[in-house]
């Protein structure tokens, strides 16, 4: 039970906030969409060891096919899971064409990907082109801010409880083994191909309910706004921060990557990037294995709790 | 019927021919020793058997079966498994962890929890004389320790053929003696089969059953160990010069 | 018919050479220490900007500012290998380098923009039109495209005729061959590095001719997508690789907008760069070490 603690803790904090004042529901909203889309990445990159630069495309499909349903009058909730279900199935044919490459070519071909799709949408006048789908007089009376974020909620804690699942199965064991040497997994035994595409389906799911969400809350999906490559890289950030391929570092990481950037917004407005782009390069160079790593590392004593 | 045979494999590389058409049997329950001078291609037809490379022709057969066009990971779990010439442990996992991808991946995929596989893999580290170390991460270890983790998780794939890229190479004397000892006692207890490469010229002599000889890609010769010894085609390879084999091999 | 023909050809291959040369750098980098540069697009920004300045303040067009941007672009280059890169060439994990490039693209992006503004900025410079009765093009082009060709000629020289060329050509190859026949490999990788951050620099400069308003601090964006696919199109251990990746990017930039107009319900200045990542993946899938690139 005590493996759990930090979880709980950080949980229990951000509702509470959250009952606190509506001035903090915003952040928290953030911070627990943050914590979804870090922690899913988490499965690909910190267990699998594949930099998905394109990881925002998740949550845009799931933003589409939410805002394509609920035009159709579906009730939005289910339109949100709808979300999640169509970006496994994208994520099975990316993975299909991309998951074949190796490191580098796999992180350009993802990045490639979000201004592509973006293109294609623009470019091929789907779903509305540039000007979108706009969802304002399908969703106003069923708005309430409480509820999109304890969805989030929700869906950060099953993800999390997935995540530690994974860790110590079969799966876990063989994208771990990939990760560190990918012909001595094969000679081992691992089937590369089988377990890449799970991971990144695994990976898919949840920004894709999470997408339909973030279109309820914004009312209106365009390319513009819902793929955004900017997720794609706090999302890498947060997995690195707080400690790739650990369970608690997404987590730990989302919540001060969030206070950091409030901060910085606050206090040296407009320098937010800059500050956080060198505070990456730094982060690489001296601490790649993230807060929780450098913690685990220091305080023996932590490292039942830091999982 | 050979447990493994390997049949007219060639394979090339943009200009160098690492392999030019290599026949050779493994035996079930022999050792057989591997050798020849460096860049002969004993590790490119090891990589062929394993399915890291598809030859440009000729075939691998597994117990009858056609195994040539199989993917590594299903070879592994039909029952080949490998150590690499420098060590390539999984560095972020500890040695436990090691053994246990193997385990969960060869043989028993599937069939397996992953607290059994734990147990299974304590068991490998026993034999191989790394239980102390099984909470350790595997980039801490020594030498030796990684050499005896290669075959470990090697091991924790329950093969019927493993096949040992020199695995002594790097040791000191007492050290080979442990391994040779170890190698043994994996062949008669576990009844698995040993393909050696090798250099250290005593220690596959000593241990192997029979031996074959490569050299440019080519087998020059195959037989027991004595045979090879007296072989005057494997003496020049070896010396360069066919004097100088022929004083040697009167002796 | 073949007017239309012809214009595609000459405007593809004018301005797919400058691509090519631009993303030459990029290239580079990646044969000779296998790290994708990923602030590739924000050197060529650097480069825009050089070009911008030098136009007002110094009068200097944007051919004549080409000496000023790749002095700045190598010594920018050797400062960032030496100050980051090279720790990072030798961690375990083979994505340390992409994730910092990456980060320092972005922080160099928002630097221009607090130096700089947001401000769309242009370098007017234009000398008419070279034209017969059909076909025309822009002498400020034509102009650009020679230069190209000079600064390429030139790169042939460095490589193929110095000891420099050399050394980095033998450390592409293999570096502990390298190494042993006595190259410097360490200095080797440090120029080899501010080259390719020395040819951005130029590429950004180039590009200019064509944008005549475009220039912004994210206006790198928008060509990393096309550099990217120029170089993996054309090889990515190869610099020459890149030129031909440049001028099939030039080709496809300039024929698909004019194709794509047949289809109906497509917007076609949007479609072609979704075409342009179409090539990518193809070339991902049947020859992922591109054109000219070794096996």
């Amino acid at each position: 039970m005590k493996r759990y603690l930090v979880f709980v803790v950080i949980y229990l904090i951000l509702i509470a906030l959250s009952l606190v004042s509506t001035a903090y529901l915003e952040v928290i909203y953030y911070i627990l969409f943050l914590m979804v889309i870090s922690q899913s990445l988490n499965i690909l990159m910190g267990f699998g060891g594949l930099y998905n630069f394109g990881h925002a495309v998740f949550i845009g499909i799931g933003a589409y096919a939410f805002a394509l349903l609920v035009v159709q009058g579906i009730n939005p909730y289910i339109s949100m899971i709808a979300g999640g279900v169509l970006s496994s199935v994208v994520a099975l044919l990316i993975g299909m064409v991309t998951l074949r490459l190796r490191g580098p070519y796999f992180a350009i071909c993802t990045l490639a990907i979000v201004p592509a799709i973006k293109y294609l949408i623009i470019g091929g006048k789907i779903a509305g082109g540039a000007a979108g789908i706009v969802l304002l007089r399908y969703l106003i009376e069923a708005y309430n801010p409480y509820i999109l974020s304890y969805i989030l909620l929700s869906l950060s804690i099953i993800i999390t409880i997935l995540t530690l699942k994974i860790s110590t199965s079969p799966l876990g064991y063989s994208l771990k083994a990939l990760r560190e040497d990918h012909d001595a997994a094969l000679t081992s035994g691992v089937d590369a191909t089988r377990c890449r595409v799970i991971a990144f389906i695994l990976s898919a799911l949840f920004p894709g309910v999470a997408g339909g969400v973030v279109a309820f809350k914004i009312f209106w999906v365009m390319p513009e706004t819902v793929i955004d490559l900017t997720w794609s890289v706090e999302a890498i950030l947060i997995v690195l921060l707080g400690g790739s391929g650990t369970v608690t570092g997404p987590i730990i990481g989302a919540l001060i990557y969030e206070v950091l950037k409030d901060l910085l917004m606050r206090y040296f407005p407009g320098l937010q990037l800059l500050i956080f782009g060198l505070l990456v390069v730094a982060l690489i160079s001296v601490a790649p294995e993230g807060i929780v790593g450098l913690l685990g590392n220091r305080f023996k004593k932590l490292r039942r709790i830091l999982i | 019927m050979a447990l493994l045979s390997v049949d007219n494999v060639v394979k090339r590389f943009g200009g160098v021919i690492a392999l030019r058409g290599v026949s050779l049997d493994i035996r079930e329950g022999e050792i057989l020793g591997l050798i020849g001078p460096n860049g002969s291609g004993k590790t490119t037809l090891v990589n062929v058997i394993t399915g890291v490379y598809h030859p440009d022709s000729g075939k691998v057969m597994f117990k009858g079966e056609d195994i040539t066009r199989t993917p590594p990971h299903i070879r592994c779990r039909m029952g080949i498994a490998r150590t690499y010439q420098i060590p390539r442990p999984f560095n972020n996992l500890t040695v436990l962890e090691n053994v246990v991808v193997s385990v969960l991946n060869g043989r028993r995929h599937g069939k397996v929890s992953v607290d059994e596989a734990k147990e299974l893999a304590e068991d490998i580290l026993e034999v191989v004389g790394l239980s102390k170390f099984k909470e350790y991460p595997s980039k801490s270890l020594n030498a030796q320790g990684r050499k005896r983790l290669e075959m470990a998780r090697a091991l924790g794939a329950e093969p019927e053929l493993m096949m040992l890229d020199e695995c002594l190479a790097g040791l000191t004397p007492s050290e080979v003696s442990e391994m040779l000892i170890t190698i043994k006692r994996i062949r008669d207890e576990k009844k698995i089969t040993i393909l050696m490469i090798e250099h250290l010229m005593h220690a596959v002599m000593n241990i192997s059953d029979r031996v074959v000889v490569l050299n440019e890609g080519m087998k020059i010769a195959e037989g027991k160990p004595e045979e090879i010894a007296g072989d005057i085609k494997v003496a020049e390879v070896y010396f360069g010069d066919r004097e100088l084999a022929l004083k040697f091999v009167k002796r | 018919m073949f007017e239309l023909a012809f214009q595609v050809l000459v405007y593809g291959l004018i301005i797919g050479a400058v691509y090519g040369l631009a993303t030459m750098g990029l290239n580079l980098i990646w044969g000779v220490m296998r790290v994708v540069n990923f602030t590739h697009a924000e050197f060529l920004t650097l480069g825009a900007y050089t070009a911008y300045w030098a136009w007002v303040l110094l009068g200097l067009n944007p051919i004549a500012s080409i000496p000023l941007s790749a002095l700045l672009g190598f010594a920018v280059g050797l400062l960032v290998f030496y100050v980051i890169i090279y720790k990072l060439l030798f961690s375990p994990d083979i994505h340390s380098t992409l994730v910092a490039t990456f980060a320092l693209g972005i922080a160099l992006a928002e630097l221009m923009k607090v130096l700089w503004t947001a401000d769309y900025r242009g370098v007017p410079w234009a000398l008419g039109v070279i034209g017969y009765s059909w076909f025309s093009i822009p002498t400020t082009y034509v102009i650009a495209f020679t230069t190209c060709v000079l600064i390429i000629l030139a790169m042939y020289l460095i490589l193929y005729r110095t000891y420099l060329g050399k050394s980095i050509r033998a450390v592409i190859w293999d570096p502990g061959a390298a190494a042993i026949c006595g190259v410097n490999v360490k200095r080797t990788l440090a120029i080899g590095f501010a080259l390719g951050s020395a040819l951005a620099f130029i590429g950004g400069s180039l590009i200019v001719v064509y944008l005549p308003t475009g220039i912004n601090p994210y206006m790198g964006h928008l060509y990393l997508l096309k550099c990217f696919v120029i170089a993996v199109v054309g090889g990515l251990g190869n610099p020459w690789g890149a030129l031909v990746g440049g001028l099939v990017l030039g080709l496809i930039e300039q024929a698909a907008p004019t194709l794509l107009g047949f289809i109906p319900g497509v917007e076609p200045l949007s479609f072609t760069p979704f075409i342009g990542f179409l090539a990518l993946i193809i070339v991902l899938l049947v020859r992922p070490e591109g054109i000219l690139g070794k096996r």
